[in-house]
């Protein structure tokens, strides 16, 4: 499936569910924040939320900084 | 029931009973940010043999803040109706006295004798909300006086918010409305009857006033009903409570000193000269920019001496008898006794003798009127 | 600063309790082990952390796990790299999800080099963060009305800054500092471009609630030596600003011609 993370064309293998994506990228057990086409998507719903053709996805995490 | 003092007004923690040494009083003379404590020592016995350098210290904040200027205002008393029974009052309810309101008419020729004399800021004077001289009546009066006068400020009953919003749009710039003193013991005690016996609701009352946008308040207390050192204070600790929240608005503070008058009050806690003196000074060191006002209650020498040490207000030309400033007698009393009678030229004259310019403020009303009509 | 209880010398801001009135930023460190090291020493207990995107590269520093597993310490994101309100809003609200506290500080610098906070857009962020339940500390110049303006919002302190970012020029707005300190109702944290332990006691000792400090420790010459350092001049400041300082020296020559003669000729 073709998704756009993190602003960068990539083809997933496994998009199921959010959570798969996130395995395929090996961030699976990452403290993540997943904004799906704007929306954010909170850790609970992973699992369930599917991936389309065409979606955007962008992750971001906490790091040293401020 | 005596009233309980709200914490943010509660002096206690600045009212120390083992009093000031000198050495409090030079650690407050040489604080950077001079609060309650700070005033409590200047203000106590031991700051007595500073008051030359208090007095130094005034003039020069007073001289940053204010330059050397004098603004000059009149107060002009529309009616001295009154349902209150304040023991200290001249007009209070069992005090025999002519009552008068001014009718419109009337209030009309005083405005222009008040302009005549140069003045463009009117503090317009009532007794309690009454039916004679309720809301209604000080709302067209209002009106009125802002048709001539760049500032209109009145001194008479707490209202609500809608209605100092009302007056404010209707020209009013100011509001001042003296706790008179802010110990609710003594408040319940020296207002015997009548709606003036509500601490609280007074108390709250300058907040109302500028949460309504009125763009100044005036507070103050009566010297010589209740310690003067917890009423100062207190005075402070309004101030500052006000500042915090509504800090868009103004403050002014007046000193007023219990004076004679008909019915002879002797005044519980008497305040000399040196002491209001002293209290001028120790308020302009802790609060360096908020205008400083003195009544014509003082002797001519004394206005002439605080005159820009710490004072940067006065009155001038004084009635305190309903109108009395035009043609037709004052057919009223006066509510307290007038010691500076100058006029306002002579006011004038001995305030350049003393290098201080009196102004009478008219250019901001501009932009005001601007506001209201838009052309942006 | 009267406006809190001071029981043993807490602060509360957004409805929590702290003690120790040192933050610290996370960033600028050379490794993950130094920082962690560095907020150990520095007894803080809210510390900033910034908001980033996940790389593809699986192997990424983790600089965070550590600093997450640390007991007592609130994670601050830091909305810093919003160049409006919109970006600053957006990045809190993912940051939230992260740190699992409504802490936020709204930095919003458009310019990349002097780093000088937005004004405008602060206020539009912190106004809409506020209303959004957030505990929003809003990094911001050292202007008074500006502050009372936060305040009114719904803020939960003010940061107004020392200096520039990274500019180690100490409190150069100290006398807009004092003016903030006067009228406000909430914590006032100085943040950014304090250089010196010394200059972090000066901001205590002035009435300061905390200080947050960053570059001042990263890239100190031993930053964990320097974060205790701070620590130890945090509490300094604090006790001295208790204490209250000695009054300044400079006495008035008193006038030949006194100003208070009028007054020995008594009135009643």
């Amino acid at each position: 499936m073709k998704l756009t993370v993190n602003g960068e064309a990539y083809v997933a293998k496994q998009a199921e569910s959010v959570t798969a994506l996130l395995e395929e990228m090996g961030i699976g057990g990452r403290a993540v924040v997943v904004v799906l086409n704007d929306e954010v998507i909170p850790a609970s719903s992973r699992s369930t939320c599917g991936l389309r053709e065409g979606d955007c996805v962008d992750l971001f995490r906490l790091v040293g900084g401020g | 029931m005596t009233p309980q003092m709200p914490a943010w007004l509660d002096p206690s923690p600045w009212l120390d009973e083992k009093g000031s040494s000198p050495a409090d009083v030079e650690r407050a003379l040489g604080c950077d940010e001079p609060g309650p404590r700070e005033l409590a020592a200047l203000l106590s016995p031991a700051a007595h043999p500073f008051m030359e350098v208090m007095a130094q210290r005034a003039r020069t904040l007073t001289q940053r803040h204010f330059g050397r200027t004098i603004s000059l205002y009149a107060p002009l008393y529309l009616a001295n109706y009154c349902t209150n029974g304040c023991a200290y009052c001249g007009f209070a309810s069992d005090r025999a006295q002519p009552r008068h309101r001014l009718e419109p008419a009337e209030a009309e020729e005083e405005l222009a004798m008040l302009k005549e004399m140069g003045f463009e800021e009117v503090l317009l004077l009532t007794g309690e909300r009454t039916s004679h001289a309720g809301f209604d009546y000080l709302l067209e009066c209002v009106a009125l006086a802002a048709q001539r006068f760049h500032g209109v400020g009145i001194e008479t009953f707490p209202m609500t918010t809608r209605e100092y919003a009302l007056l404010a749009e209707a020209g009013c710039s100011g509001v001042t409305l003296y706790q008179e003193t802010y110990d609710p013991l003594q408040y319940d005690r020296l207002h015997r009857w009548g709606p003036k016996k509500e601490y609280l609701d007074r108390l709250e009352a300058p907040a109302r006033a500028m949460e309504a946008g009125m763009r100044t308040v005036g507070l103050g207390v009566l010297l010589g009903l209740s310690d003067p050192v917890f009423d100062a204070v207190c005075l402070l600790r309004h101030v500052l409570h006000l500042q915090r929240i509504h800090w868009k608005s103004g403050i002014t503070l007046s000193f007023p000193r219990l004076r004679p008058q008909a019915g002879n009050f002797a005044a519980p806690f008497p305040v000399d000269e040196a002491w209001l003196a002293r209290m001028v000074f120790a308020v302009r060191i802790v609060l360096p920019d908020v205008p400083l006002l003195l009544s014509t209650r003082e002797r001519p020498a004394f206005r002439d001496g605080m005159a820009g040490l710490g004072i940067s207000k006065m009155s001038a030309g004084s009635r305190t008898t309903v109108g009395g400033y035009g043609e037709a007698e004052p057919t009223t009393d006066g509510q307290f006794q007038v010691s500076d009678r100058r006029s306002v030229p002579e006011i004038c004259d001995m305030l350049r003798n003393r290098g201080l310019m009196p102004v009478f403020k008219n250019w901001d009303r501009v932009f005001r009127d601007a506001e209201a009509g838009g052309h942006g | 600063m009267e406006r809190q209880g001071e029981v043993q010398d807490e602060w509360i801001v957004g409805g929590h309790r702290f003690s120790s009135r040192l933050l610290m930023g996370t960033g600028k460190f050379q490794d993950e082990e130094t920082m962690v090291g560095a907020v150990l020493a520095s007894g803080a207990q809210i510390v900033t952390v910034a908001l980033r995107r996940v790389g593809r590269i699986p192997q990424e520093d983790d600089m965070l796990g550590p600093l997450q597993r640390l007991r007592g310490i609130t994670l601050m994101p830091n909305t810093s790299g919003a160049r409006n309100a919109s970006e600053a809003i957006r990045a809190a609200r993912l940051g939230r999800e992260l740190s699992g506290s409504s802490f936020v500080k709204v930095e919003i610098h458009p310019n990349p080099h002097h780093l000088m906070p937005d004004p405008i857009e602060t206020f539009e962020a912190a106004r809409i963060l506020a209303a959004e339940g957030f505990v929003v500390m809003p990094y911001m110049p050292a202007d008074p009305v500006l502050a009372k303006r936060l305040e009114d919002v719904g803020c939960a302190s003010l940061m107004p800054l020392g200096s520039a970012i990274g500019s180690g020029r100490g409190l150069a707005t100290a006398e807009m500092l004092r003016l903030i300190l006067r009228d406000a109702r909430i914590p006032v944290i100085v943040d950014a471009g304090l250089r010196s332990p010394s200059e972090a006691a000066a901001a205590l000792e002035m009435g300061c609630d905390a200080v947050l400090v960053n570059s001042a420790v990263a890239a100190s010459g031993d930053p964990i030596a320097m974060a205790a350092a701070f620590a130890q001049a945090v509490a300094a400041g604090r006790n001295a600003h208790r204490a209250g300082l000695m009054p300044r020296g400079g006495g008035t020559a008193l006038a030949t011609s006194p100003l208070t003669a009028f007054l020995s000729v008594e009135g009643p």
